[in-house]
C-alpha cells in the first residue's frame, strides 16, 4: 500500500504542468487577502470560498489523477498488480490529503494577510479559517473525485459548473459544498442550518461523494 | 486446471460461449479474431470475470488476485519511469525478482527504462506490461495478443519466455489470430469461431496445417525498407510495416531460401523471424473437418451398435448422437468437456 501511495505524489512532483494549475488559484486568493490587509478578513475569505477554493480543489484532484478519469488512474495501478480497492483508496487518500492541505494553508494565509483590528485574535482567526477551508476542501475533493468517474475525466468540469450554477440556490446548496462553505465563512445560512450543522453537512457530503465514487469505480468499465 | 463451466463472456457487442472445458497448465492460445470472441474471453478471464457460468482455478473460483492481465491498452501508472513500473509490480505482488532496469534489458527494452510512461507508445507500454506480467510469478497470466501491437524489439524475448512457460505449472492464456504463431509457443490451442469454441486441442494439428500450403513469415528488423528492397528482387510477395516485413510465398522452403538470400544481401540486423502460418480460416475449416469426421465416425459406430438391438425389435434406435470417443479425435488434449 505504501509503495502504491508514492505513485500519485511522484506524478504530482514530476509534472510541472500540474503545479502550474495549482499556483494561479493560490496566488489569486493570496492577492485578495493582501488587497484587503488591515480591513478585516471577512470579505477576503468569503471571496476565497466563492472562487479560488473550488478551483484550487479542482486543480489538486486533477493533478493527482493526471487530468484523466479516476478509472484510468486506477487501471494504471491495477496493471502493476494492485487490487482495485487499494488502487482506488490510494487515489482517494492522495487527492483528499493534497486538497485539504492546500485549501487549509491558503485559507489560513488569506485570513492572516487580511486580518484587521475588529477580527478575533490572529491565531484563532487563522486556525478557524484554515479549518473551514479544510472542510470545504474535503467536500470538494469528494465531489471532483466523483465527477472524475464520468467520461474521460470531463465529469470533473461538469460538477464544477453545476456547483457554480446551482450550489448557491436553496436546494442545490444542500447537495453541493458551495453554500455550506460560504455560510461558514460568514455568508447566508443554508436552509437555516447552524454553522455546526453546515460543518457536519460538509463532512457528510464529502464522505458520500467518496462512497459513490468508490462504487462507480470498483468494477472495471465493460 | 482452469475449468470453465457454461461460462459466457462479453466484450462490447461480442458474446462468446457458453464454454465448458478444462485448460491444463502451460500456454493456452485462444485462436481467432476479436469478432470470434478472443478479446471477450481474455478480458473475462483476466479482469471482468464471466458474464454467466463459472471459471474455477482448481476447486475454487478464479480470483482477480490470481491473475496478471495485460489487455490491448495496458495503462501503466503515469508519472513513473518504465523501470519503476516493473519495480512497483514486484513490490505490489511481493515477488523477489531482478531489478526493473535489468529485467527490461533482458527483454530487449533497456532503452525504455529511463522513459516516463506518458511518453511511451501503446506498443511500448504493452511490452513493459508483458514483461511485468510474465515475470509476476502469478498462477494465471492472461496476455492479449502478446506478439502483436507490442514493441517489436521485445517480441523475440517474449516469444522465448512463452515457449519456456509451456512446460511450467503456470496457466498462461493468450489470444492470437494466427494459428501458426499459436503453434509456435502454445501447448494448447482453442479455436474460436463466432463466439463458439471448436475444440481445445494440442498444437500438433494447427502446426501441421500451418506448415502446409502458402507460408507467411514476419521478419522483425529496424530497417524494414532496406530488407523490403532485397526481398522484392527475390520475387516474393512482401509488405512492410513499422519494425517488420511480412513475406508470403508458396512453400516454407522457397520462402526460407529467398529470405536468407535477402538478409545476407541487405546486410540489415534481424531481431526475429516469426512464422505466421496458414490463414486462420483454412485452419479453422480443417479443424472443423476433423471434428465433423470424428462426429460422423462416432455416429456410424453408434448406429451399428444400435442396429443389432433394432433387429431384435425390442429396442428403438437411439437418435441421440454421442460425443466422439477420444481415440477418434487424437488431437483432443483435455478430456473434461470437448467442444462446446
Amino acid at each position: 500500500m505504501w509503495s502504491l501511495l508514492r505513485v500519485p505524489w511522484v506524478r504530482l512532483v514530476r509534472s510541472p504542468r500540474s503545479m502550474l494549475t495549482l499556483l494561479p488559484w493560490a496566488c489569486i486568493a493570496l492577492f485578495f487577502g493582501w488587497a484587503a490587509r488591515g480591513r478585516g478578513a471577512d470579505d477576503s475569505v468569503a471571496t476565497y470560498a466563492a472562487l479560488p477554493l473550488p478551483l484550487l480543489a479542482f486543480a489538486a484532484v486533477g493533478a493527482v489523477l493526471g487530468a484523466k478519469s479516476l478509472g484510468h488512474a486506477v487501471s494504471g495501478l491495477r496493471a502493476v498488480g494492485a487490487t482495485r480497492p487499494a488502487a482506488i483508496l490510494v487515489h482517494f487518500f492522495a487527492a483528499v490529503a493534497l486538497t485539504v492541505l492546500l485549501t487549509a494553508l491558503v485559507g489560513g494565509a488569506v485570513a492572516a494577510l487580511a486580518h484587521g483590528p475588529s477580527d478575533p485574535p490572529l491565531v484563532r482567526d487563522v486556525l478557524a479559517s484554515a479549518g473551514i477551508a479544510a472542510l470545504g476542501g474535503f467536500a470538494y475533493a469528494g465531489l471532483f473525485l466523483l465527477g472524475a468517474t464520468f467520461g474521460n475525466g470531463a465529469g470533473r468540469s461538469i460538477v464544477l459548473a453545476i456547483d457554480f450554477a446551482f450550489g448557491g440556490s436553496s436546494v442545490g446548496a444542500m447537495l453541493f459544498p458551495r453554500g455550506h462553505v460560504r455560510s461558514l465563512f460568514g455568508g447566508a445560512d443554508v436552509a437555516e442550518l447552524t454553522s455546526r450543522q453546515s460543518s457536519i453537512a460538509l463532512l457528510v457530503l464529502g464522505a458520500l461523494f467518496l462512497l459513490l465514487a468508490f462504487f462507480r469505480t470498483r468494477r472495471p468499465a465493460r | 486446471m482452469i475449468t470453465l463451466e457454461e461460462a459466457t463472456f462479453r466484450e462490447a457487442k461480442v458474446l462468446c460461449g457458453p464454454l465448458s472445458f478444462a485448460l491444463p497448465a502451460g500456454v493456452t492460445a485462444f485462436v481467432g479474431d476479436v469478432a470470434d470472441g478472443t478479446l471477450a474471453v481474455l478480458r473475462g478471464l483476466g479482469e471482468l470475470g464471466p458474464r454467466s457460468g463459472k471459471v474455477r482455478l482448481g476447486n475454487r473460483a478464479l480470483d482477480p488476485s490470481d491473475v496478471a492481465f495485460v489487455g490491448l491498452d495496458a495503462p501503466l501508472p503515469e508519472g513513473l519511469f518504465a523501470r519503476e513500473c516493473v519495480d512497483l509490480g514486484a513490490k505490489t505482488r511481493k515477488v523477489a525478482r531482478e531489478d526493473g532496469a535489468v529485467l527490461l534489458e533482458r527483454f530487449g527494452l533497456g532503452a525504455l527504462g529511463q522513459r516516463r510512461v506518458e511518453k511511451l507508445t501503446r506498443e511500448e507500454r504493452r511490452a513493459i506490461a508483458m514483461v511485468d506480467a510474465i515475470t509476476s510469478q502469478r498462477r494465471v497470466i492472461v496476455l492479449t495478443d502478446p506478439l502483436s501491437h507490442v514493441a517489436q524489439e521485445a517480441a523475440p524475448a517474449i516469444l522465448r519466455a512463452l515457449r519456456e512457460l509451456r512446460k511450467s505449472q503456470v496457466f498462461v492464456i493468450t489470444s492470437v489470430s494466427s494459428p501458426g504463431l499459436a503453434a509456435d509457443y502454445a501447448s494448447t490451442v482453442v479455436l474460436l469461431d463466432r463466439g463458439r469454441a471448436l475444440a481445445p486441442t494440442t498444437t500438433s494439428r494447427p502446426l501441421l496445417l500451418a506448415a502446409q500450403g502458402p507460408v507467411r513469415v514476419r521478419i522483425v528488423t529496424r530497417e524494414p525498407m532496406n530488407l523490403l528492397r532485397e526481398l522484392a528482387r527475390e520475387g516474393l510477395s512482401t509488405q512492410a510495416d513499422a519494425g517488420y516485413v511480412t513475406v508470403t510465398g508458396a512453400s516454407l522452403a522457397a520462402v526460407a531460401r529467398a529470405v536468407q538470400h535477402a538478409i545476407v544481401h541487405a546486410g540489415v540486423p534481424i531481431a526475429a523471424v516469426v512464422p505466421d502460418g496458414a490463414p486462420l480460416a483454412e485452419v479453422r475449416a480443417a479443424i472443423a473437418g476433423d471434428e465433423r469426421a470424428a462426429y460422423d465416425a462416432a455416429y456410424a459406430a453408434r448406429m451399428q451398435a444400435s442396429g443389432a438391438a433394432a433387429r431384435s425389435a425390442t429396442e428403438r434406435v437411439a437418435h441421440a448422437v454421442p460425443l466422439p470417443p477420444p481415440e477418434a479425435a487424437p488431437d483432443v488434449a483435455t478430456p473434461a468437456g470437448g467442444s462446446t
